[in-house]
């Protein structure tokens, strides 16, 4: 475990890398901090780290990605796949592998160049492709920079890696899994931002005389998100700690509701000026909107989380003493 | 650490169970699951808070006389040692088998962590009676003109001899008619907050009345309590004089935290009996959904406050938290429940004792600091807000 005073210093170290201004991808970047080491030596406490300093300084860059290829890749015992560009789901359509040909049609974070790419097909299998058979168009989105982009294309079975069964719906859930810990990580990292940012505002601008932060009615907005940032903080603590498919579903849920709570909130308590490009607001509120639909919007989980629990008839407890 | 209760030939505490509450908890299911002694307790529903009393103390004896609910408190006051973290595992243990907690319980786990800090000499004299259900106490802060603003109470503490004695109205005593003592927020002193000194008072002694108050649900849960010239010792003052209010806030990390833990126990509980008894229904997915999730967020939340107080660290404001997320969860589950059971939720026999909790949940942002007040505080004292 990391003590402290090691933590601060990985905090400064990663909060200049996720600022500074340049077009080095991250992944090299944190190569000179020795990143590699620094998770290896403890995952959970770095990728905690990383995640939520990023939704605390909506940096950009690319981190996911990586880490859902390195995620697959371990789950089904590829090394190669850490290389891999990791398809998610499209709201456009469905990736499908039928009569000898792979359809695709996938979201990625990076464009992928002659890497494996990986996308589910037909909600179970995995297909395994060359990035460069597919067509990648980058997406206009509520979130004008953090890119995404779509990959679309038609490539004959020949050219493809099939993964079937239990293995490709295990990988495939585990991958699942430690994404949706680190976005509840960066959800909560911009919830908190959010949060303590519009408290410090409220004490400063004054109206009839006074700071607006005396008024209950921008107090209890205030409270009521920092409550919901709170849980959702234990949550995703608890979530990278444990591992565990229900734990990160419950995270995610709570995380994306916490940051659209806190973002609706300290929206009114800024006023005129969070409504405008001079303030930093808007990438918050942005990028909280683009993050909480990856890996499930919190609506869906909170359904996802009730009809497992009305199916199962089984009310799981996370955490012990 | 501390010796076992070899006086119990009933025991069946090892060891290891003072070793992880884990370990604790496991061993304290099997018993109550298998000891025919327990039996009566499994799925009881009371029929009124009175009957709930009367049966669920033969509870409290049995846990008492077998040690289990012995652990958790020093044993200078008739405990075993360990850290309270021993008993949360006690309550998540008997929420798991669906055992209603003894109310006296819920009280002990706010009053007397105080008195071991402010009033030793009270809790080691006194507190093997409370757990095992032999003496009850109640809680009288809130008077008919001081709920929130609780500062302003006016009960009048005067010296007589060597004591003091008590005129005043003090109202929301829960289980106040059926104990037989009660701390007091008292005036002893002038106006405001250093004029407060929290007492153990008799109740059972002329100069008291105690009358109970109907809830929502229809029960007894709290009494109003008359005082006319009531006695109290010099000894059964709490801390010192004047030091009321400081003791009230040092209660608080214990009413606002702990209580968290123990309520999402029965939030967990009862969202089970409620999957258990419903027809699964996409309708009332997202519903039950968000119950689920607010409350094993409380659950997490709580559990770091249990696990804090257990290392003897000084909660600060951030306790309101704590109790801010137990009135999300606790509304948002018990709303949960009543939409996914439907409409027989309201005319089903038997699930009248459903329904009383799904009533007293209401109270929940109301009691112990309205939600409003722990919102401002939140706002103020944690996040930093300024005040006016």
């Amino acid at each position: 475990m990391m003590d402290t005073d090691t933590l601060d210093m990985l905090r400064t170290s990663l909060r200049h890398v996720l600022t500074e201004a340049t077009n080095v991808p991250l992944a090299d970047r944190l190569g000179e901090l020795g990143w590699d080491e620094v998770v290896a030596d403890d995952p959970v406490t770095a990728l905690h780290t990383l995640f939520t300093l990023k939704g605390d300084t909506v940096s950009s860059a690319d981190a996911l990605g990586p880490r859902l290829a390195a995620a697959l890749a371990d789950a089904l015992g590829d090394p190669q796949l850490t290389t891999a560009t990791v398809g998610l789901e499209s709201p456009f359509g469905p990736s499908s592998l039928t009569d000898g040909s792979l359809t695709v049609d996938a979201v990625v974070f990076t464009p992928p160049s002659d890497n494996p790419v990986v996308v589910r097909v037909d909600g179970e299998h995995l297909a395994v492709v060359v990035g460069s058979a597919l067509t990648c168009t980058r997406l206009t989105t509520t979130d004008g920079e953090l890119a995404q982009f779509r990959l679309t294309g038609t490539v004959p079975a020949a050219q493809v890696q099939c993964i079937e069964g239990a293995t490709a719906s295990i990988a495939w859930n585990a991958m699942v899994t430690h994404g949706r810990w680190l976005l509840a990580c960066e959800l909560v990292g911009i919830a908190q931002h959010v949060t303590a940012s519009a408290a410090q505002y409220t004490g400063e601008r004054i109206q009839y005389g006074k700071p607006i932060g005396t008024f209950q009615a921008l107090q209890h907005r205030i409270a009521t998100a920092h409550v919901l940032v709170v849980g959702a903080a234990r949550l995703a603590e608890h979530a990278g700690h444990s591992g565990d498919e229900w734990s990160a579903l419950v995270a995610k849920a709570v995380a994306g509701q916490a940051a659209e709570t806190a973002c609706t909130q300290a929206q009114q308590c800024y006023g005129a000026i969070g409504f405008t490009w001079e303030h930093e607001f808007h990438h918050y509120l942005r990028r909280t909107y683009v993050l909480d639909r990856l890996l499930g919007d919190w609506r869906s989980l909170e359904r996802e989380i009730g009809n497992e629990l009305m199916n199962s008839r089984h009310v799981p407890k996370i955490g012990m003493l | 650490m501390t010796a076992l209760p070899d006086t119990n030939p009933a025991s069946q505490l090892s060891a290891e169970m003072f070793e992880s509450p884990t370990a604790y908890a496991a061993a304290l299911e099997a018993f109550l699951s298998t000891d025919e002694r327990a039996t009566p307790y499994l799925g009881y529903r009371p029929h009124s808070l009175e009957d709930s009393a009367a049966h669920l103390t033969g509870l409290q004896a049995l846990l008492f006389d077998s040690g289990w609910s012995r652990l958790g408190w020093p044993e200078s006051a008739g405990g075993l040692g360990g850290d309270p973290r021993f008993r949360a595992a006690m309550f998540q243990t008997l929420w798991n088998l669906d055992i209603p907690i003894p109310e006296p319980f819920t009280t002990l786990e706010i009053l007397v962590p105080v008195l071991l800090v402010f009033a030793p000499h009270l809790s080691d004299a006194l507190l093997p009676g409370l757990l095992r259900g032999d003496d009850k106490w109640a809680q009288a802060f809130s008077e008919p003109d001081a709920g929130s603003d609780l500062a302003s109470l006016r009960t009048k503490m005067e010296p007589d001899g060597d004591g003091f004695r008590l005129s005043g109205q003090k109202v929301w005593s829960t289980f106040g008619h059926l104990s037989q003592r009660s701390v007091l927020l008292a005036r002893s002193g002038g106006p405001g907050h250093k004029g407060l000194t929290m007492v153990l008072v008799d109740l059972d002694q002329p100069g008291i009345e105690v009358r109970p108050i109907r809830a929502e649900d229809g029960e007894n849960h709290f009494s109003e309590i008359f005082l006319d010239n009531a006695w109290v010792p010099a000894d059964r003052v709490i801390g010192t004089l004047g030091q009321g209010w400081a003791i009230a806030m040092y209660m608080l990390q214990w009413e606002r935290g702990a209580w968290g833990w123990l309520q999402q126990g029965r939030f967990h509980q009862r969202l089970q009996q409620a999957v258990e008894l419903g027809t699964p229904n996409a309708e009332f997915a997202q519903q039950l959904g968000h119950a689920y999730a607010m409350a094993a967020a409380l659950r997490l939340t709580t559990k770091q406050t249990v696990e804090r107080l257990a290392r003897e660290e000084q909660l600060g404001p951030e306790v309101s938290v704590d109790k801010l997320l137990l009135i999300d969860a606790e509304l948002a589950t018990w709303d949960a429940i009543r939409a996914y059971l439907g409409p027989r939720f309201e005319v089903d026999d038997t699930l009248q004792w459903l329904r009383h909790e799904y009533l007293f949940s209401r109270a929940a942002p109301i009691y112990g600091g309205s939600q409003e007040i722990q919102r401002t505080l939140v706002a103020q004292r944690v996040l930093g807000m300024p005040r006016d």
